[in-house]
């Protein structure tokens, strides 16, 4: 009947056109905020990077020599290049990976629920906000014999006051983002240690193996992709961030702590050079992109190479 | 087929010295026990004890510089009695007896803590909250902060941020990740996989560029602004976790509430979000807490100090008076960290059910 | 190889008790079953025997000294996990060795006493292989393997047979019954599996609830249940069980009376196993409900005056059909009876 034929056209119209309403209520904000806020501004700073967009903020050339200062001409750079390096490298290897996982090792080796206390408590850096936590270090560290560190060292280890802020300030802010930093990778080692069968430290335990042991041939292997994980995510994390340094040393004394991120920030925001601030951000957004391939690739895998578990049950 | 036989065992005199290797058991095991206890508390202490120092300097000092002297009174009191406690933990042998030791050892600190660190306790560094004019009181001239807001405006200012921006969060994400969990449609899989790459990348990154686009847009120093873009940072992460929330619903629950005559979008919000409630008070606490705390993109953001938020506010309190009065900074510190703290307390139970394809946030 | 003895032995949980008490003694090389539903404590008690759990009270003897506080690794016991437990980053030959590590072992005895042990138990051929890529069967002979290999003092074994396939099952419980028998080495097996346990152990300890129901022989433990439990749990098919009530020299079940061997009160079951009901002509009347072949046997359920009752009848080929009215008899001797409240049989037989 030629009737139902129109209502079946009827329908499928309205199917699809309430399909395209249905994908747009329902992603469309989702995508409209992310092409805005997320995409828009890598194309952006792709351009900018350019241009000589300087405190009028406008744009009236565009230009290479943005990259041209920054190979040649910037002493300033080098010098940050150089203090990023030390920063990302210590900080990684001592605390947001080395620390993190002897804290995970440490804290489930005790009875469950006080090492869920210790834990809380080295959760703590990381759920305050930054002000506060920046403020914490600023008084630990005062100059004078106030400062709590000063405190230890004269009455405990007989030494002189010392001013971290202004003679150490790598010191400083590899320990301020290293307590922080060790906190996410203890959360995650945790959770992979949690995650392996108790039977197999059962048998472990009857086999012989002491603690030690246990250690290295249980927990190790079944931490393998978590600190490899780790360890990229955690580069590129240093490698972009910048608050805590910005909140305790602003980056000095002069340019003394000013990682890579840190100095595109300050050359934009306090000399209002955008437009090299963009070219120096570039940089890192490409090394982000990078890196956040990589960790996409290694999340992917993992999850293809799913093997499933031993136990037969 | 004969089966190999074993080499015989050599027939034990099995004279294991089981007394010597229960002994040998015992101290192995306080040992470790105690030297992981050391190591742990060791390790601690350099975090709690400057959160206790500011709690404590909130309410003793007084305008100069800081002191330590009540900080270290209260701990030569507090950490006896926790050591005390713990041996008693150790060697009591029943529950009645820790519980009452307990309870002697609190009441003993709070009274000697009363009797010697009572006198130095007051309440005048809170003053920041029912006195406006705290700051120019103290510097007797303008500051550098420009014009100091009553706290309760940057509290209100902070709050409406937070509240709004986990509204926009809740909202957008919900809606996209019950989209990505419901529908197949073309370039899911690329759209998912985004996400994945977009939550891996650093957005930290793009805050230059950033500050250029809201400039354009005229949201620049406004709270709208902020909003957006910290909504918009965090939301691949958000619209994974409420996806793992979502895909935990049976596909019947709507099934039959479509039969029933319900519309898609009905069924959504009638039948499926009160499902994944879980996931929506997880996630709006976490952006809560987030935005609460958020400092560096508001600072590069609202330029002109016409939108005070707690942390500007406590930036600037702190800059201004640091060298002066560390009780009002301690205070006001105390005062912001405060909410997100309790939040982080009281909705731990929701806070630990967020994870992404099994890695926790 | 060790006299194993428990004393008392209860293991309590936070919220839970696991194990209510526990007595016994397991002689030198005995094997010895530890038979019970889930959730019953058989395998806490094995970890317990094994040093990963210590008990809350009472005390584990090897050889008369206790050994409450020894840790695991050194008691020298093997233990074979439900899940065999293998190390999944290692191979089946490092598998094997990884006890030997600790055993002051040099690399070359290791390797060879490694070899011996994979010959005994057939997976020779698979050493270099890592346990993802074995069977369930060859991992559960790895992990007989790895236990075995240190020479240790004690076996226990934790569901050996469960995840196995049945011809299988029927291969590794001769295996193990023969490696037990030449090895000597005094062995605990666990399991709910009543032929597990009746076709493998020297003697059964029947586990209910976190105690010990009976222990025995199979024999005892079949012709002579303690307790209600016991008699419901060993036997295949299970056994016909039925309330009553007994008054003095009788007892009544529904509308049947029967007479007892001597007096006796109260609430009371009866048990009749199915292979002592005959359909053969004189007896209760009752009237055939379901018939399944199970291949060897057919298995009747029929319904007459004392209720449903189950027998069974050799063959493969069912004789009767499903409505027909047979006659059902039963060896009086063979009929059990039990307390109601405590479970415990009673002495007091059904007369003819």
């Amino acid at each position: 009947m030629p009737e139902d034929g129109d209502a079946m056209h009827a329908f499928a119209r309205a199917q699809s056109h309430r399909r395209r309403a249905n994908f747009a209520l329902f992603l469309g904000p989702a995508l409209v905020l992310l092409a805005c806020f997320f995409l828009a501004p890598v194309i952006v700073d792709l351009v900018l990077a350019f241009t000589d967009m300087d405190r009028t903020l406008a744009v009236t050339t565009l230009t290479l020599d943005n990259f041209a200062r920054m190979t040649s001409r910037d002493t300033r750079l080098l010098a940050s290049l150089g203090v990023t390096a030390i920063f990302v490298l210590c900080t990684l290897g001592i605390f947001n990976v080395s620390f993190a996982l002897l804290l995970a090792l440490t804290t489930t080796a005790v009875p469950r629920a006080l090492g869920a206390f210790f834990r809380a408590v080295w959760l703590l850096p990381r759920m305050s906000p930054s002000v506060v936590y920046a403020l914490l270090w600023l008084w630990v560290v005062d100059p004078n014999e106030r400062g709590l560190l000063n405190q230890v060292l004269i009455h405990v280890l007989g030494m002189a006051p010392a001013d971290l802020r202004n003679n150490h300030p790598l010191v400083l802010i590899i320990l301020a983002n290293g307590f922080i930093g060790a906190s996410l990778g203890m959360i995650i080692f945790t959770s992979a240690i949690r995650s392996i069968p108790e039977h197999l430290f059962h048998a472990a335990r009857a086999d012989g193996a002491g603690a030690l042991a246990i250690v290295r041939h249980i927990v190790f292997p079944a931490l393998r992709w978590p600190i490899s994980y780790m360890t990229i995510h955690q580069t590129l994390s240093l490698l972009v961030s910048f608050e805590y340094i910005l909140l305790i040393t602003g980056g000095g004394p002069f340019f003394d702590t000013t990682v890579f991120s840190l100095y595109a920030y300050r050359r934009a925001f306090e000399n209002g050079q955008y437009a090299y601030g963009a070219a120096l951000s570039l940089i890192l957004i490409v090394i982000g992109v990078i890196a956040a391939l990589v960790l996409w690739r290694l999340m992917d895998m993992r999850r293809l190479l799913q093997t499933p578990r031993i136990e037969v049950h | 087929m004969h089966a190999p036989t074993l080499t015989a065992a050599p027939a034990r005199a099995d004279g294991a010295d089981w007394a010597a290797l229960a002994l040998r058991a015992r101290w192995r095991r306080t040992a470790e026990q105690s030297a992981l206890l050391a190591f742990l508390l060791a390790v601690s202490i350099p975090i709690l004890l400057p959160y206790f120092w500011m709690v404590v300097i909130s309410f003793t000092a007084r305008s100069g510089g800081v002191s330590t002297s009540v900080l270290w009174a209260a701990c030569a009191i507090i950490v006896p009695a926790v050591m005390i406690y713990c041996v008693v933990h150790l060697i009591a042998p029943s529950t009645r007896v820790r519980l009452v030791a307990a309870l002697v050892l609190l009441v003993a600190t709070i009274a000697l803590l009363i009797a010697l660190v009572g006198p130095a306790l007051h309440v005048a560094n809170y003053r920041f909250l029912w006195r406006r004019n705290i700051v120019e009181e103290i510097r007797s001239k303008a500051t550098a902060g420009g014009q100091f807001p009553s706290v309760w405006i940057a509290f209100r200012n902070s709050l409406a941020l937070a509240l709004s921006e986990t509204v926009i969060i809740l909202a957008v994400a919900s809606l996209a990740a019950y989209y990505v969990s419901r529908f197949a449609f073309r370039g899911r899989e690329a759209f998912l996989q985004g996400l994945l790459v977009l939550h891996a990348f650093p957005a930290m990154t793009l805050i230059i560029p950033l500050f250029l686009i809201l400039h354009w847009i005229g949201l620049l120093d406004t709270i709208v602004g902020v909003m957006l873009v910290l909504a918009t940072i965090e939301l691949p992460f958000y619209v994974f976790v409420l996806k793992g929330f979502f895909d935990a619903v049976p596909w019947d629950i709507e099934m039959s509430a479509m039969t029933d005559g319900a519309t898609r979008r009905q069924a959504f919000r009638l039948v499926v979000l009160p499902q994944v409630r879980v996931g929506l008070i997880a996630v709006g606490v976490f952006a809560f807490i987030r935005a609460w705390e958020e400092y560096i993109f508001v600072r590069t953001m609202l330029i002109e100090n016409t939108h005070w938020v707690m942390s500007l506010y406590l930036y600037w309190v702190s800059d201004d008076i640091m060298g002066v009065d560390y009780g009002i900074v301690a205070a006001v510190s105390v005062f912001y960290v405060l909410p997100s703290l309790l939040l982080y307390v009281f909705c731990q139970k929701y806070l630990t059910q967020m994870t992404i394809g099994g890695i926790r946030g | 190889m060790a006299r194993i003895e428990l004393r008392n032995v209860q293991k309590r949980w936070a919220g839970a008790t696991a194990v209510e008490r526990i007595d016994l003694a397991i002689d030198d090389g005995a094997f010895v079953a530890v038979l019970g539903p889930s959730g019953c404590g058989k395998t806490t008690t094995l970890l317990m025997l094994a040093g990963i759990y210590s008990p809350t009270s009472g005390d584990i003897a090897f050889d008369g000294a206790r050994v409450n506080d020894v840790e695991a690794r050194d008691r020298n016991v093997g233990i074979v996990f439900q899940s065999y437990a293998l190390y999944p980053s290692m191979s089946v030959l490092e598998n094997i060795l990884f006890p030997l590590r600790f055993a002051k072992v040099g690399r070359a005895e290791g390797e060879r006493r490694a070899r011996e042990i994979a010959a005994l138990v057939r997976i020779e051929a698979l050493l270099e292989r890592r346990p993802s890529q074995l069977s369930g069967g060859q991992q559960q002979r790895v992990a007989l393997a790895r236990a075995l290999v240190k020479r240790p003092r004690l076996l226990l074994l934790d569901e050996p047979l469960s995840n196995l396939d049945a011809s299988l099952r029927l291969t590794m419980r001769t295996e193990i019954r023969r490696i037990q028998r030449e090895l000597g080495v005094t062995t605990i097996l666990v399991t709910h599996d009543q032929i597990e346990a009746t076709t493998m152990a020297d003697r059964i300890v029947v586990m209910n609830a976190g105690g010990v129901e009976q222990e025995g022989t199979a024999r005892d433990l079949y012709e002579r249940p303690a307790t209600l439990f016991v008699a419901t749990f060993v036997g295949s098919p299970p056994i016909n069980v039925f309330d009553g009530v007994a008054a003095g020299d009788t007892v009544r079940v529904r509308d049947a009376t029967l007479p007892l061997s001597s007096s006796a009160a109260g609430e009371v079951v009866v048990g009749i196993r199915p292979e002592s009901v005959r359909a053969n002509g004189n007896g209760m009347p009752a009237r055939i409900a379901a018939v399944e072949p199970m291949g060897r046997e057919v298995l009747y359920t029929a319904e007459g005056a004392l209720g449903a009752i189950r027998f069974v009848e050799a063959g493969a080929d069912a004789r009767l059909r499903e409505g027909d009215e047979v006659a059902l008899d039963y060896a009086s001797r063979d009929v059990l009876l039990f307390d109601k409240a405590s479970g415990r049989r009673l002495e007091t037989r059904i007369v003819s």
